[in-house]
């Protein structure tokens, strides 16, 4: 089966479940509304975003200057700093770790950057016990599905099918009250976390100048993964240094109003170096900066924008085309606007060719950025580099734009439109007679009738 | 070694080359606030986060502050930052007298606590936000495991904005660890209803102490 047919698949999956296009209605519109109400009682947000979009290139700039300092200051306390290629080293190195400690358990803390490269069902497979600690992500990881929203990774489930799951896995009995299912958790993980032998993060900062590890959340679990257990691993993408403290507070003021409408997350963990007092603070902490695609897209110049993108989510919440098929669509981790823009910037446009004609280019998702990516360009730079490639099916294109530039091959098109459309459509008005390129096109669409011109119509005493 | 010398090879080569062109920034957070301003704008933010303010005017309003946060707490254990009972040197006579028993602020003792009490060394009128460290003993637990949390914060320590807090951090020589917190622990992830007290503290009171 090829890629095409699966993602036609998927989004027809999407659109005919009710309770997906009802629940992604609800998750959007709420994190927006969030957003548009926090960002209106703040006057100078647009100069914010310049600011963090500057922020962020300047560090990209000179990436070697600034991982260079940052390592030095992890060095200087006592935090031990590791560069990996891609996701196979992060894990390799991590088992090794594990192994080393004796580690059993570990608990995690929500991270895109893990979820990239699949650390989970391989720590699994060398018998670590493995406890996603966000409540979203603990219950896709019973569920072994992936995440379907940046910040909110569960958003596609119900509330039942929360409640059965976790009566089927916790063994509690049946509710479908958020507040009750969440304090379910609470109480399950809470013993996680205190007998937990290494606790597993994301960084969304890490600053150059102190070495600080920056980490935002609202539910209080990375907080204990990063305090309670006696070894602290951070997996970080190579961008996400920062420069220095000034740099520092544009990020943070930009990043959690754009996700979900807040000044501050409920939680800013600051974390400088290892040291445990009174069972408190891990004894080692490991800094893992990982490159996978983040090179390859650097060195390309219209893509490497991309390397801003702080995982705020907000350009999913704005895209008409993600609030409708949902993340489980994309073929990759990230979802949305940056979701194509990522996936061709670190895959190549091939692997997003899908995704990239499912825009409507209403560029919301840019002027939402909060980092000022240029999300529509991206979209149409993908398009443009594989009509590059030049198939069959753009040529005829070529072929056809220049018979419609003049008026009578205008009017013979109308007319064949018309005598053809009810020869190839079914009564649903889709297309599933005729050439295979237009069977391709037409199968997953719904073609409106066509309808006598209207100068035709008025003109018609004349014409015949 | 090998992964790192060959990763800044290809960022050389990739020779990227950003613009930075911000206009001028005047932040609304920002020095020039008055101290009734902080107190306010901290207020008003705190308020909006579903923290619960109290205000002493005195060293003796503590007392009954407390008293009416904790009362049925009779019988449970609470967990006192050593920050706390220096803000508050009778804060373990107090709580004893309320019935309630002091424990150490190490996580085995402070895992089903009923009410944990720290200090702020900053608080952040910009976002309603306390901070808490690693520098004093309890803070980091007391204001996280148990679900209230009381946090006693001296009015001195109020400042505009996340610059003044980064500033604060960096002048102190940043901690091994620092949390800043806003509002009681919360999440949406189950059909956007918003539930608080996942992890951390359902509740969080913020005592300001006009004068210590």
């Amino acid at each position: 089966m090829s890629g095409r047919c699966e993602f036609d698949q998927d989004v027809c999956r999407a659109l005919d479940n009710n309770f997906l296009q009802t629940a992604l209605d609800r998750a959007t519109q709420g994190f927006k509304n969030l957003r548009i109400n926090a960002i209106n009682d703040i006057p100078e947000f647009q100069t914010l975003r310049q600011k963090a979009r500057d922020a962020k290139n300047r560090v990209l700039s000179d990436l070697p200057k600034y991982l260079s300092q940052l390592e030095a200051a992890v060095h200087d306390r006592g935090g031990k700093v590791i560069w990996a290629e891609n996701g196979d080293q992060v894990t390799e190195y991590i088992l090794a770790l594990a192994r080393e400690k004796g580690a059993r358990t570990v608990v995690k803390g929500k991270s895109m950057t893990i979820e990239e490269i699949h650390l989970n069902p391989k720590m699994e497979q060398a018998g670590l016990e493995v406890f996603e600690t966000d409540l979203g992500e603990y219950i896709i990881q019973l569920l072994g599905e992936r995440p379907s929203h940046i910040i909110g990774p569960a958003i596609h489930k119900t509330k039942e099918e929360v409640g059965r799951l976790f009566q089927e896995r916790l063994g509690i009995s049946y509710t479908d009250i958020p507040a009750e299912l969440t304090k379910a958790v609470r109480g399950e993980l809470r013993n996680r976390f205190l007998n937990a032998d290494m606790g597993i993060t994301g960084a969304n900062f890490a600053v150059a100048k102190t070495g600080t590890v920056v980490l935002l959340e609202n539910e209080g679990n990375i907080r204990m993964s990063t305090t309670l257990p006696k070894v602290h691993v951070a997996v970080m993408g190579l961008e996400k240094v920062v420069a220095d403290l000034e740099d520092l507070e544009y990020l943070l003021r930009v990043l959690p109003v754009s996700a979900a409408g807040q000044r501050t997350s409920s939680y800013v963990s600051f974390l400088t170096g290892p040291g445990r007092k009174d069972g408190v603070g891990p004894e080692e902490m490991h800094l893992i900066i990982m490159d996978g695609y983040r090179t390859k897209a650097l060195a390309d110049p219209v893509y490497r924008q991309v390397l801003r993108c702080l995982r705020c989510g907000s350009c999913l919440n704005f895209c008409p085309v993600y609030r409708r098929i949902g993340g489980h669509s994309y073929p990759w981790v990230y979802a949305g606007p940056i979701g194509i823009a990522l996936t061709a910037a670190a895959q190549g446009p091939e692997a997003a060719r899908d995704i990239a004609s499912a825009s409507t280019l209403c560029k919301a998702c840019g002027e939402v950025c909060p980092v000022m990516i240029d999300l529509p360009g991206l979209v149409l730079e993908t398009r443009r580099r594989l009509a590059q490639k030049g198939s069959l099916a753009d040529q005829g294109l070529d072929w056809l734009s220049k018979g419609l530039a003049t008026p009578f091959g205008f009017d013979l098109a109308e007319r064949a439109a018309g005598l053809m459309f009810g020869a190839a459509t079914d009564n649903d008005g889709r297309i599933r007679r005729g050439p295979d390129i237009l069977k391709r096109f037409g199968q997953n669409r719904r073609m409106p009738e066509p309808v006598t011109p209207y100068h035709r119509a008025v003109n018609k005493g004349d014409d015949e | 070694m090998i992964a790192r010398d060959a990763i800044f090879k290809r960022l050389r080569e990739a020779g990227a080359e950003f613009e930075t062109a911000a206009d001028a920034f005047e932040s609304t957070a920002g020095p020039g606030m008055s101290a009734d301003d902080l107190l306010n704008e901290f207020k008003k933010r705190f308020l909006a986060v579903s923290g619960q303010y109290h205000f002493a005017s005195e060293p003796d309003g503590i007392g009954p502050i407390l008293s009416d946060i904790l009362k049925d707490m009779k019988g449970q254990k609470a967990v006192a930052a050593d920050s706390a009972m220096t803000l508050y040197p009778g804060l373990k006579d107090h709580l004893e007298d309320l019935g309630i028993m002091v424990v150490s602020p190490d996580p085995e003792n402070a895992r089903d606590a009923a009410a944990g009490i720290s200090a702020s060394e900053l608080a952040v009128a910009y976002s309603g936000s306390l901070l808490v460290t690693s520098r004093t003993k309890g803070d980091l637990t007391a204001s996280l495991l148990p679900p209230v949390h009381i946090a006693l914060t001296p009015r001195t320590v109020l400042a505009a904005g996340i610059r003044e807090l980064l500033l604060f951090l960096d002048k102190t020589g940043w901690p091994r660890g620092a949390a800043l917190i806003t509002g009681p622990s919360r999440t949406a992830d189950i059909e956007l209803s918003l539930v608080t007290g996942v992890h951390g503290p359902q509740e969080v009171h913020a005592v300001i102490l006009d004068r210590v």
